[in-house]
């Protein structure tokens, strides 16, 4: 056995040369906490195993000691965290795919104290008490802890469970990393650049194709970065590869992007990238993005995502040191690393005997070939015993010594005997699977093939073509990959009514490939040592769990997975999907083509949600909007809140006061002298042409048509169902020129529901909506003294009371800006609303708030607007009303004398008529320093039992300064019928006895807005 | 009483003074101060109103004419934005209200509720694209192309000037999150473009 | 996202530019006040709901600002023809479509 970690920059596994690594340049990292030394072009896995580390991980639910199993994303274990400092830890990182760099500073993860010795490892012993489906059978009760969220699994168990079980932690931080976007789009998109991924994105660009050529590997090449021998059209491959390259980079049409995982295929043809732009270098500073998110509209797709090796179900499979026999040669061939020194190779394919003989050649040795088929192909054979390497065929696999690291395994052998054989490494060949994640995400059809034990893609499908290994040619020499590239090049060329330039040989066709080695099923594990023959390494499921799934009479595979766990996670069936299925396939009794397989979810490996957001962070997350008048409430030192996407000042306190207090003070100033308020978040829409009366009509509950020019209405806005949707002030500026207003955060919704029955509904009427919400700031005078405010500053406007009446409206100048004057009120007092060209809004308002200023006015904001309209029973719709409230709930006109308008004949539907409607009512707090809670319940009775319907609830409830005491309005079922009645709101600090009462508590004759 | 008045204020510009990104990649600054009208009504109207305002309203969905002092843009099949010099304001009105006669047309002024941003470099494409899902590039987004997008999450018009320059006219409220935007994306463009190879 | 051909644009524009809109060809009464409460419920709330093609309407919100109806498969995804609103519903060929 080989002693791991006997000190920092051993590499006693790396050979003398070869390699892609650069060996000029030596890279110091850590791995957990102790350092080590590989080179540049190293993975952390491939430096690791170069010093002798194979340990790297405990498993999920058991806490069994892992190590690396593969070469590439489909590493099942070898999860990392990798710290760049303490806000930017990434967690679940294959090492396999971590580039090495100096100061990387990676950890292992789910283990405690350490990765030799980890509490959780007692699962492990305990692991009969784990089977499949236990955390859904055990941790169901008791029932005394209740149901779901407060139940006792959220409350005792999962919190305690996510603490054993699971990957790694997640950073508790924001992250200081940076991340860009980018749309593209192109003619084909070819994912994977190994030989087969670089013919067809050759084919394609040489065909005058907009290509974009992605890999999630550092460099282009695939299966040729760890293949110097392999020739391809009589050239080295690595020279074949070079000139690939530079003649796809010389055409402008193609981007080549390394490090990018194509990570999902949605509808369309839109595929997600994510192209790792900083994580392999040093630290870059604050502000290079880590990761580009790339959104890429292909017209065909060309996959060639290769084949990814499966693992082979034994005991014991899952001690460190057992691994992928392709991916050992790809650590020699790629990265100079040795797994081991005395190696057994168990297999089920050719491709293994081949493997066996290389690695046989650079030194290893090779205890045995342990065929578990009856024979291998004659080549295959003759090579491994020209290597004098031992073959045993027809064996089964009784299971593996070692503790933290393999160091033998025991063979039953074809005649009965039985032999263990001492290895630092067990490499396994079960055949391949071709990658067909994108496949099964494009929709297109996988189907089961026995020759080559794995699924393949069965129908050609619209926009997409496949290459190389992703085809089932997982065993070809790479001529037939790149000859499968080409064709699929021009396929695609093809497709998009593109010619190929030359005549490209048409490689094998999927009928006629020579056969692939002949790759039996999983030889079946004997049922006593399913328990350890491990199938998801990462999610911890054994043969055994497959079995007892099987066994409870699970049968749909999408079932067991879920039941099991097994392909979840980072995984998604990498690793374990075929063997999976063929194990259940074997329990059943069912072909495996029968059972099928569990879908491949995006994203192929994980994302960072900081990619998915990109740009769209901190100010830039949502768009934040101000009003041309901000700046100089900002200077007036108002405090803001968020209306929608807007920011509205909220009160403008003086030095010393409280929200209350300043709230109390300009309210009364309203009720006693002006107060000036900005208004520009209101919608507004310009409704313009011959028919925009009659449209008007047809939309408002309230008579439009005959609305005199110069004249404005209050009007209502029902969806077809009656329920009111917006409210606002129409204004006919002229006989074809409405100046409509909506809500703040109804200015879209509005516009839309407008054109929506403008355009398919009433079609033949001849008006447009036109946005006008940013073209007009909006100050609104009100008060007693509005007028005198406003008279100094307006040239062409008559203020008289009795030429612009409440509910008037002119266009004249004001401070020498044109403006539209509206005299309408909110607050029941006196009040105009002046509309100026947004450039001039602050300037209108600053000197409309000085004028005010001189005669004991103020500015008011948002919360002293929602106590004055309150006093006087205004509505806010989707405050006081939720979409499901009629105008007649609300007190407001019904629209009898109109013969149509939308929602009009839903008023008069039966359930609309009943008398028990939730209706909107004024209550009073029995002791008037009671607030009520916006939201609160409202009952009959005084002590209402658990479980007590509710009759209604409070929609707004404020101090009102005016009136020296509590009000609130609230939605009561038959509400207007218990006018003076006592209600009940029970509170957890005591019930609260209220009075119901109209909702006009201040000037309810309204005297005050004619003044 | 006009002569009481204190003088007009000026107007204020929606986002006044933006000058940001880096020359090798792309830069940003505030497009001219233009009137702007929203003018809309049915193709049979919108010939004669052509022909008697002098305005050239027959181009294709989605693209821009130009015209001496006014720029015509297309963003709807009843839809155009005219953008024009400032001064135009008075006449381009009267001239298209004199056209219009009592036809059914509606003409509204939009002058304040939109600003505009010229962005302009060798990496536009790449930098609109960060934000922008349409194709940009200057077979299938040629010059005098003009449409209504989504930039990030802000609604734009986007129209091609030059290969290497668009015009971005913003509502005027979300033209310090289009410019941050924009102006972030530059600086993204930038880093990647020096990170070592 | 969806790619979807605008009528009125006569191009593909993203799905991000456009709101989806309920049902197509769901027509408003001339006179609703001559409907029965039942055919007016039905209006209102009953919809078709099918597993295959689906007639809708979507809203180029973000961009020309039209209406248009879509024949959406609402298995696949795949939208087989867009037209404007008026227009009538086309017949769709049920083999054009790829089968679930
Ligand atoms: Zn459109």
């Amino acid at each position: 056995m080989i002693e791991d970690d006997k000190g920092p920059g051993g590499n006693r596994f790396r050979t003398a040369s070869g390699g892609r690594i650069d060996r000029s340049q030596p890279v110091r990292f850590t791995f957990d906490g102790r350092a080590y030394q590989g080179y540049a072009g190293d993975t952390l896995a491939s430096a690791l195993l170069a010093n002798g580390v194979h340990l790297v991980g405990r498993s999920f639910k058991y806490h069994r000691p892992r190590g690396i199993v593969a070469a590439g994303p489909e590493e099942p274990n070898a999860l990392v965290t990798v710290r760049r400092d303490w806000r930017r830890t990434t967690p679940n990182l294959r090492a396999t795919e971590v580039e090495i760099h100096d100061g990387l500073d990676a950890v292992s993860q789910n283990r405690f104290p350490s990765l030799r010795f980890d509490f959780g490892a007692l699962n492990d012993r305990l692991s009969p008490l784990f089977p499949a489906g236990f955390y859904y059978k055990t941790f169901m009760g008791p029932e005394r802890f209740g149901r779901g969220a407060s139940g006792a699994w959220a409350r005792i168990y999962e919190p305690v469970i996510r603490r054993m079980a699971g990957l790694g932690r997640a950073p508790v931080d924001g992250d200081t990393d940076s991340y860009a976007s980018r749309h593209a789009h192109c003619d084909v998109l070819v994912v994977g650049a190994g030989p087969a991924g670089l013919a067809a994105a050759l084919a394609a660009a040489e065909g005058g194709a907009r290509v974009m050529l992605a890999d999630e590997q550092a460099e282009a090449g695939g299966s040729l970065l760890g293949a110097p021998d392999v020739m391809i059209g009589g050239e080295p491959a690595a020279d074949w590869r070079e000139g690939a390259l530079a003649r796809l980079m010389s055409f402008e049409t193609v981007t080549v992007l390394t490090r990018t995982t194509v990570f999902g295929a949605y509808p369309d043809h839109l595929f997600g990238l994510v192209e790792r732009l900083t994580d392999h270098l040093p630290d870059q500073g604050r502000g290079v993005p880590r990761e580009r998110l790339w959104q890429v509209r292909a017209r065909h797709v060309v996959l060639a995502t290769g084949a990814l090796e499966r693992p082979l179900v034994f005991p014991g499979n899952d001690r460190p040191g057992v691994m992928l026999a392709g991916a050992a040669a790809t650590y020699l061939h790629r990265y100079g690393v040795l797994v081991g020194t005395r190696s057994v190779v168990v297999t089920t394919t050719d491709s293994g005997y081949r493997i066996a003989a290389d690695l046989a050649e650079h030194g290893v040795r090779i205890e045995a070939i342990a065929d578990l088929r009856g024979r291998a192909g004659e080549a295959a054979e003759a090579a491994a015993r020209a290597a004098g390497i031992p073959i045993h065929g027809g064996v089964s696999v009784l299971g593996t010594g070692g503790r933290l690291r393999v160091s033998s395994i025991r063979l039953a052998l074809r005649d009965g005997r039985r032999e263990r054989l001492e290895a630092d490494s067990v490499l396994m060949s079960g055949g391949r699977s071709p990658t067909l994640h994108l496949f099964s995400q494009l929709r297109g059809r996988l189907v089961w093939d026995a020759r080559h034990h794995a699924f393949l893609a069965q129908d050609p499908l619209g926009g997409v073509s496949l290459a190389g290994a992703a085809t089932g040619l997982v065993e070809a020499p790479v001529d037939d990959a790149f000859e499968s590239g080409t064709a699929a090049g021009v396929q695609a060329l093809a497709a998009l009514g593109m010619s190929g330039v030359g005549t490209v040989a048409l490689g094998a066709s999927m009928q006629s490939l020579p056969p692939a080695d002949s790759v039996v099923p999983v030889a079946p594990v004997a049922r006593h040592l399913e328990a350890a023959s491990f199938i998801d390494f990462q999610n911890d499921v054994t043969a055994k769990d497959l079995r007892l799934a099987a066994q409870e009479g699970f049968r749909s595979i999408e079932h067991i997975k879920r039941y099991t766990t097994t392909g979840m996670a980072t995984d998604q069936g990498k690793t374990s999907n075929v063997n999976a299925l063929s194990h259940v396939s074997g329990v059943l009794g069912r072909p495996v083509g029968d059972i099928g397989h569990t879908t491949f979810r995006a994203p192929y490996t994980p994302v960072t949600f900081g990619a998915l957001a990109a740009e769209c962070r901190g100010t830039l997350f949502d768009p934040v909007r101000l009003t041309p008048i901000d700046p100089a409430a900002r200077e007036r030192g108002a405090i803001f809140e968020a209306v929608g996407p807007w920011q509205r000042a909220r009160y403008f306190p003086k030095p010393g006061e409280t929200m209350h207090q300043a709230v109390a003070r300009e309210c009364l100033a309203v009720r006693t002298s002006v107060g000036v308020f900005d208004a520009s978040t209101l919608g507004k829409i310009e409704v313009v042409g011959p028919d925009a009366a009659t449209f008007l009509d047809r939309m408002y509950v309230n008579a439009i048509a005959s609305l005199p020019v110069g004249r404005s209405r209050y009007a209502i806005l029902l969806n077809e169902a009656g329920f009111v949707i917006d409210d606002g002030i129409v204004s006919r500026l002229s006989d074809v020129r409405f100046h409509v207003t909506t809500t703040t955060t109804g200015a879209a919704r509005v516009l839309a529901h407008m054109e929506d029955y403008l355009q398919t509904e009433f079609p033949e009427l001849r008006c447009w909506l036109t946005s006008v919400t940013e073209q007009w700031a909006v100050v609104a005078v009100q008060g007693p003294r509005a007028r005198a405010v406003l008279a100094p500053l307006v040239e062409d406007v008559d203020l008289a009371p009795d030429v612009l009446v409440h509910m008037a409206q002119t266009e004249g100048r004001v401070l020498g800006v044109p403006a539209r004057v509206f005299r309408v009120s909110f607050t029941g007092e006196l009040g105009y609303e002046i509309n100026v060209p947004a450039g001039y809004g602050r300037a209108v308002w600053s000197a409309l708030l000085s004028a005010a200023e001189r005669v004991g006015g103020t500015a008011y904001g948002t919360e002293a607007m929602h106590v004055l309209r309150a006093e006087k029973g205004y509505i806010i719709v989707g405050q006081d009303s939720d979409g499901t409230l009629t105008p007649r709930d609300l007190g407001l006109p019904v629209g009898e004398r109109k013969a149509d308008f939308v929602g009009k004949r839903s008023l008069s539907r039966s359930d609309m008529l009943v008398t028990d409607r939730p209706q909107l009512v004024g209550l009073e707090t029995e002791d008037g320093r009671v607030v009520l809670e916006e939201g609160a319940q409202i009952t009959r009775d005084s002590a209402p039992a658990v479980g007590t319907h509710a009759v209604g609830h409070v929609t707004s409830a404020y101090h009102s300064a005016v009136l020296g005491r509590s009000i609130a309005l609230a939605v009561i079922e038959g509400g207007r019928a218990h006018l003076g009645e006592t209600f009940h709101v029970p509170m957890p600090s005591g019930v609260i006895r209220v009075k119901v009462v109209s909702p006009a508590f201040y000037d309810p004759k309204g005297g005050r807005l004619h003044g | 009483m006009a002569e009481e008045m204190a003088d007009m204020p000026e107007p204020e510009r929606a986002l006044a003074g933006i000058a940001a990104g880096v020359a090798s990649v792309a830069l940003i600054e505030n497009g001219p101060a233009a009137a702007r009208i929203v003018l809309r009504c049915r193709p049979d109207v919108a010939s004669l109103l052509g022909a008697a305002s002098g305005l050239d309203l027959g181009g294709r969905i989605n693209t821009a004419r130009l015209a001496p002092g006014c720029a015509v843009l297309k963003l709807g099949p009843d839809e155009w934005l005219l953008i024009a010099e400032p001064e135009a304001d008075p006449w381009l009105g009267a001239r298209l209200g004199a056209a219009a006669g009592a036809g059914a047309v509606s003409i509204v002024d939009v002058s304040h509720a939109r600003g505009s941003l010229v962005v302009a470099g060798p990496s536009v494409e790449a930098v609109l694209a960060a934000g922008i899902a349409l194709p940009l590039t200057i077979d299938r987004f040629p010059v005098d192309r003009a449409t209504r997008t989504l930039l990030g999450k802000s609604e734009v018009v986007l129209w091609r000037r030059a290969p290497d320059r668009f015009h971005v006219e913003v509502g005027r409220s979300f033209l310090p999150y289009v410019a941050e935007f924009l102006s972030l994306a530059i600086a993204h463009e930038a880093a990647i473009a020096a990170l070592p190879r | 996202m969806l790619q979807i051909r605008c009528p009125w644009c006569g191009e593909d524009r993203p799905e991000i530019e456009f709101r989806y809109a309920g049902e197509a060809h769901v027509v408003r009464a001339r006179l609703p006040a001559d409907e029965s409460d039942a055919a007016w419920a039905e209006y209102l709330y009953l919809r078709t709901n099918p597993k295959g093609w689906h007639a809708e309407r979507w809203h180029h919100v973000h961009g020309c600002g039209r209406f248009l109806n879509a024949i959406r498969h609402t298995v696949t995804d795949r939208i087989a023809v867009t037209y404007k609103p008026g227009e009538p519903r086309p017949t769709i060929d049920d083999q054009q479509g790829p089968t679930p």
